[in-house]
């Protein structure tokens, strides 16, 4: 399966970001499943990036990270910050997603029986980032891979009234 | 609310990491072993309960902010998973009474459960 991916993993760079990063993904490691969003975190964190998006952006992060380390044959998370917002895209190779419709649904798994034992693959993970992004496009091709993107804007409604709580 | 020290004595926890910040006030608690569900719906600054003791339940804690994680059900923790805790910032903490019995005793200590929905 893991040998017949077409899509292009190559980075795209974007000279108006104001930051840019991009973190390989390895599938099945479930032992390093999660590193991807929190070296993203410590490097978002030092950028300033307004803390309600920032948060919002790793849960999205981290759940679209957990689907590649489960579904794929391995990825690439990008992000980019811009002044208004960040934009992550994650890339990966391998089986991908049938019926993209239905995988937005919540409840709806194809989880492997190693990712459910760990409390993943409930088909809550895309609903999850949805619920944390301000725009989401998911394309996938069966076979293939899936191109996952998303948006989570710094000015929005919920970014004014919900500040920061101090730990 | 109730502080960390408070919580570690009343409920005898066992401290797996550093127990720095003992004056650090804790609003709320979550209970959850499905990680996307902690994900979605935990509030911040909560005390979670569970009783998976994997690494990724750190990446979990360090992504809503947790309070504190305690491990319920006397289940060991791998020294590698403690490690990572301590790396993350994250106050892990265990002890051999069920989920049920601990949020029972957090409840009574003046944490709430809040959530997605805004209540508690």
């Amino acid at each position: 399966m893991c040998q017949s991916s077409n899509i292009e993993l190559e980075g795209k760079s974007d000279s108006n970001a104001l930051l840019e990063r991009e973190i390989e993904i390895p599938a099945e490691d479930f032992e390093t499943a999660g590193e991807a969003t929190l070296q993203l975190r410590t490097l978002l964190r030092e950028a300033d990036v307004p803390q309600v998006a920032l948060k919002r952006a790793m849960i999205a992060c981290f759940e679209a990270e957990m689907n590649v380390v489960m579904h794929s044959c391995g990825g690439v998370m990008r992000v980019r910050v811009y002044k208004d917002r960040i934009r992550v895209e994650v890339e990966d190779t391998g089986a991908g997603i049938a019926d993209v419709d239905s995988a937005m649904t919540e409840g709806f798994s194809t989880a492997s029986e190693a990712g459910r034992e760990r409390g993943f693959g409930a088909g809550m993970g895309l609903p999850n980032i949805q619920e944390n992004t301000d725009r989401l496009s998911v394309m996938s091709s069966p076979g293939e891979g899936t191109v996952l993107w998303f948006d989570v804007l710094f000015k929005t409604k919920e970014t004014k009234e919900q500040p920061e709580k101090q730990r | 609310m109730t502080t960390l020290g408070k919580m570690i004595k009343e409920l005898d926890l066992r401290v797996l990491t550093d127990a720095a910040g003992t004056e650090q006030e804790i609003s709320h608690g979550y209970v959850g072993d499905l990680l996307s569900d902690v994900l979605g719906k935990a509030p911040e600054n909560a005390a979670w309960l569970t009783v998976q003791v994997h690494k990724n339940v750190v990446g979990v804690a360090a992504m809503k902010d947790c309070a504190v994680v305690i491990i319920c059900g006397g289940r060991n923790v791998d020294e590698r998973v403690v490690a990572k805790a301590r790396d993350e910032g994250i106050t892990m903490l265990t002890s051999g009474k069920s989920a049920f019995d601990l949020a029972g005793e957090l409840y009574a200590l003046g944490l709430r459960g809040g959530g997605a929905d805004g209540s508690g």
